[in-house]
């Protein structure tokens, strides 16, 4: 997203993870990561949050992710927020409570499927 | 009355044990093995190891029957996914959540959370209690 031209807050509780971000794009500012929780609004706002355009909640945690999406959507009126579930029942429930979600094993069996089909 | 609850830890216990001490059918759900044995063994057939926030664990429970659900373990987000399971998917009559963050309390209000208790605001409400018993006792002592 850095590369389209948006500038892109990472946020994280564990500052290990920042090693992964490439370096370039955070001198620029493109980047700016941020050590904090994303399930704590105080957190999100010190990220900025309340003025983002897009949120996208991608962690390791389904529960932390639905936390996070729903303070952005319901608290800080993110206007599109992005939410990454790997339980398909979580991710067919809370479509219905009004989040986008993304399931990265949905979107592998996907890739299979079309590729099973030609 | 059917309570399902979510976490074995003192919350979760102490609930238990006062719901089966007043004639109520209960189960509880814990990821621990070793905190469901020590139930077992205490309360009797009423464990259902697994996660709180997982359907079939629920399921497996009697979530779509259950009158009341209360969340009791320590993080917030497994608390606020357990009761939103069991309140949209299963239909629970009244979901209960302990929240361990303060500012989490709008949020899961404004979700539908029936009874959000917040545990920080208890505790603090009940030293200030007693800390003002404690200041009343003293002026009264210096009265005497």
């Amino acid at each position: 997203m850095s590369e389209t031209g948006s500038t892109v807050q990472i946020l994280d509780v564990s500052v290990a993870a920042f090693d992964l971000l490439p370096t370039g794009l955070i001198e620029d500012g493109q980047i700016v990561p941020i050590i904090g929780d994303g399930t704590l609004e105080s957190d999100l706002r010190k990220a900025s949050a309340q003025d983002a355009d897009v949120l996208i909640a991608v962690s390791g945690k389904d529960a932390a992710n639905a936390m996070s999406a729903q303070i952005a959507h319901h608290i800080l009126g993110v206007p599109r927020v992005i939410c990454r579930l790997s339980d398909p029942v979580l991710k067919e429930m809370y479509e219905g409570l009004e989040l986008t979600t993304v399931s990265p094993t949905g979107l592998v069996s996907d890739l299979i499927l079309s590729a099973a089909n030609g | 009355m059917y309570v399902l609850i979510v976490g074995a830890g003192r919350v979760g216990t102490a609930i238990a044990r006062w719901l089966l001490a007043s004639d109520h059918e209960i189960a509880i759900i814990d990821n621990d093995e070793a905190r469901c044995m020590a139930i077992e063994e205490e309360l009797g057939g009423v464990v259902v190891p697994g996660e709180g926030t997982e359907a079939a664990i629920l399921g497996r429970a009697g979530a779509n029957r259950a009158d009341v659900f209360i969340a009791t373990t320590r993080r917030d987000d497994e608390n606020l996914v357990a009761c939103q399971l069991a309140k949209h998917r299963f239909g629970a009559a009244r979901v209960v959540a302990l929240v361990n963050v303060p500012e989490h309390v709008e949020l899961f209000n404004r979700l539908g959370i029936d009874v959000s208790v917040n545990t920080t605001a208890l505790l603090v409400d009940r030293i200030q209690e007693d800390l003002a018993a404690l200041m009343i006792e003293e002026v009264c002592s210096w009265e005497t």
